[in-house]
């Protein structure tokens, strides 16, 4: 009886002994790891041109929940170089370099010359969620690359910030273009823009809410202009920050409770001109009441910007047609200024 | 026979824990050949007109023009932020060759030859111990090392305001005394001069005109030893010699630091007197 106990035991033992190392069987060795790293790296550098239009960033403000402020990019993968659009600023020359490195993560897509991306690695994070100019690249797909800001914040914090699922441009997406629709900086823009009573609606399309707040854009301040944008951009005063020209901005009157054209007005939030987009951010922190007139506004309509995807002119009415995205880039609100009943 | 059973066992033991972990062999090192640190020169077909300027200007003055930002380049704990394109470009053909470089080899050719930084960085920015905080620290703020310089602000220096330019350009020599600083040592005999008087933290509650009396060029120069000798040269290149010599003239420890840093650069090669008027007539009559 003991000896039966102590061949089982041996042969337990034994057993153990074998089968125990059977999961060290390791089938990935570091030769394959650098090959799906350089599969990674030539399917990036690939993928990067492979859309006509361009790739879509959605980065987040802390202004809204659902509404995402996008960054469209177009990559010429010969030179290295992109373009990006934004809702921010509208410089028409806005090309930087980029470039695709090794770190020790793996493969990164580093936006190595200064854009709109380093520019809200710098700015506040009303303006958007992005930590770092470089990302880890974590995959690479015909439809969508995801990417993570190398950096998630402060000195000393963890690596890896926020996420991005970067994805093709839309078609309909006419506001990315490189053709101004609606820049209020030049005169012909601004008849019946500016100085005009309006309504602005908005349909909120996962609900169906819609909303409708008179509005009226006031003259752009012209004479002060000049000082404002040294000393008040707060892009232009920000040199690390500062991609853009110089700001361009209006008191964009409105009235909550009376949804329709007419001559009242209850607040007088800030809208500022961006790339076939107003944006409506608060910045000018001397002044609180404009700064919360101006947040309040973004919290109400629930985004901090509007792009404009088609401006049309029927003798002296005008319809501006807006709208604002969510994380993926569906419409969340679409939308219209107009001038006319 | 129950010692025989622990042996074998034992010996049976010893064989499969040498054997059993074997194909663990598969697993190597790294190979010596996946650096991920190294530095990868962008190739010839990539180059875009500002890669083409940077790389005449490495080969007339051997100085690097870095307005790409990479890991390797920028510590990962601060914050700078990389220049413009279109900045960058008119920055470096402007600024770095025709009121740098160019007239540095050309007039004093052996300090060129010695003391001239490898690397240039353009900074779109200032240097940021936060990435959002408003607060800017000094200048360039990494200029403490001899084959190194940098300037930031390139976003925001507009080339047709002289003005800026020139201070610009003073400022650059500026910060390339803390170059000479560091390579060479300003001298124990120059910290004596001031030794006991620095106002520290405290120097922007000054006038300008109180810093004369109390012997320093500027009232930055009074916040240490080093602002003292950068501040010395920035004064020298940007106001012209009779007028920088009257007000030297002035102060008896103004008198010291001036010729000390004097010959200090004159040694090597430079004077300063020349060079600002040099820098001067570059920017303001061309």
């Amino acid at each position: 009886m003991k000896n039966i106990l102590k061949i089982s035991g041996f042969l337990a033992l034994l057993m153990v002994l074998f089968v125990s190392c059977e999961k060290d069987n390791i089938t990935t060795t570091v030769e394959e790891l650098v090959g799906t790293e350089k599969q990674m790296e030539a399917d990036l550098k690939q993928t990067l041109g492979k859309s006509a239009n361009g790739w879509v960033m959605m980065v987040k403000s802390t202004l809204a929940e659902t509404a995402y402020v996008p960054v469209v990019m177009q990559f010429d993968t010969i030179k290295n170089m992109v373009k990006m659009r934004s809702v921010y600023g509208s410089a028409v020359s806005n090309q930087s370099t980029y470039l695709i490195n090794k770190g020790v993560s793996g493969v990164l897509l580093n936006f190595s010359g200064g854009s709109a991306v380093s520019s809200l690695m710098r700015m506040d994070r009303k303006y958007g969620d992005v930590t770092d100019y470089v990302f880890k690249v974590l995959s690479v797909g015909a439809e969508s690359i995801k990417i993570q800001c190398l950096k998630s914040g402060e000195a000393y914090k963890k690596e890896g910030g926020p996420i991005y699922t970067l994805f093709k441009r839309p078609e309909n997406w006419k506001w990315a273009d490189d053709a101004l629709l609606l820049d209020l900086k030049k005169t012909e823009a601004r008849a019946n823009v500016i100085s005009t009573n309006s309504v602005l609606t908005l349909n909120y399309i996962p609900t169906g809410e819609k909303v409708s707040i008179g509005s009226h854009f006031g003259p752009g301040f012209d004479g002060v202009l000049n000082s404002w944008q040294l000393n008040g951009d707060p892009f232009y005063s920000n040199a690390s920050a500062n991609v853009f020209d110089k700001f361009y901005l209006f008191y964009a009157y409105v009235n909550y409770s009376k949804g329709t054209i007419s001559d009242d007005y209850e607040d007088y939030p800030v809208a500022r001109q961006g790339h076939n987009a107003l944006y409506f951010i608060p910045f000018y922190e001397r002044d609180a009441n404009t700064w919360a007139s101006t947040d309040k506004f973004a919290k109400s309509i629930k985004t901090p910007y509007l792009v404009i995807n088609e401006v049309i002119r029927t003798g002296t009415n005008v319809t501006i047609k807006v709208a604002s995205y969510d994380k993926s880039g569906k419409e969340y609100i679409t939308g219209e200024y107009r001038n006319f009943n | 026979m129950k010692k025989l059973f622990i042996y074998t066992l034992l010996i049976l033991a010893g064989i499969s824990s040498f054997l059993s972990c074997s194909k663990e062999d598969k697993v190597t090192l790294e190979k010596e050949n996946l650096d991920y640190f190294a530095i990868i020169n962008k190739p010839k077909e990539k180059w875009n007109a500002l890669d083409s300027l940077c790389d005449t200007i490495y080969r007339d003055y051997g100085v690097k023009i870095v307005y790409e930002y990479t890991p390797q380049v920028i510590r990962p704990n601060d914050f700078y932020y990389p220049p413009t394109y279109d900045k960058a470009l008119a920055y470096t053909r402007k600024v770095m060759k025709t009121l740098w470089l160019e007239p540095l080899k050309k007039n004093f050719p052996d300090y060129f030859k010695r003391e001239t930084p490898i690397e240039f960085i353009l900074m779109g920015g200032y240097y940021h111990g936060h990435p959002t905080n408003t607060d800017i620290a000094a200048g360039a703020g990494f200029n403490g090392q001899f084959y190194r310089l940098g300037m930031g602000g390139v976003n925001n220096l507009d080339l047709s305001n002289k003005a800026a330019v020139h201070d610009h350009v003073v400022t650059l020599w500026h910060e390339h005394a803390h170059n000479q600083d560091v390579k060479y040592g300003r001298g124990e005999i120059f910290d004596r001069i001031s030794i006991g008087t620095y106002y520290k933290e405290a120097w922007n509650t000054k006038t300008e005109p109180q810093a004369v009396t109390d012997g320093f060029f500027r009232k930055y120069g009074g916040f240490a030893p080093e602002e003292d000798f950068a501040t010395t040269v920035e004064h020298l290149t940007r106001f012209p010699k009779n007028d920088a010599l009257t007000l030297i003239n002035s102060n008896e420890k103004l008198k010291r630091k001036y010729n000390l840093v004097n010959k200090f650069y004159l040694d090597k090669g430079m004077d300063l007197h020349k060079l600002q008027s040099i820098v001067y007539d570059l920017v303001y009559k061309k």
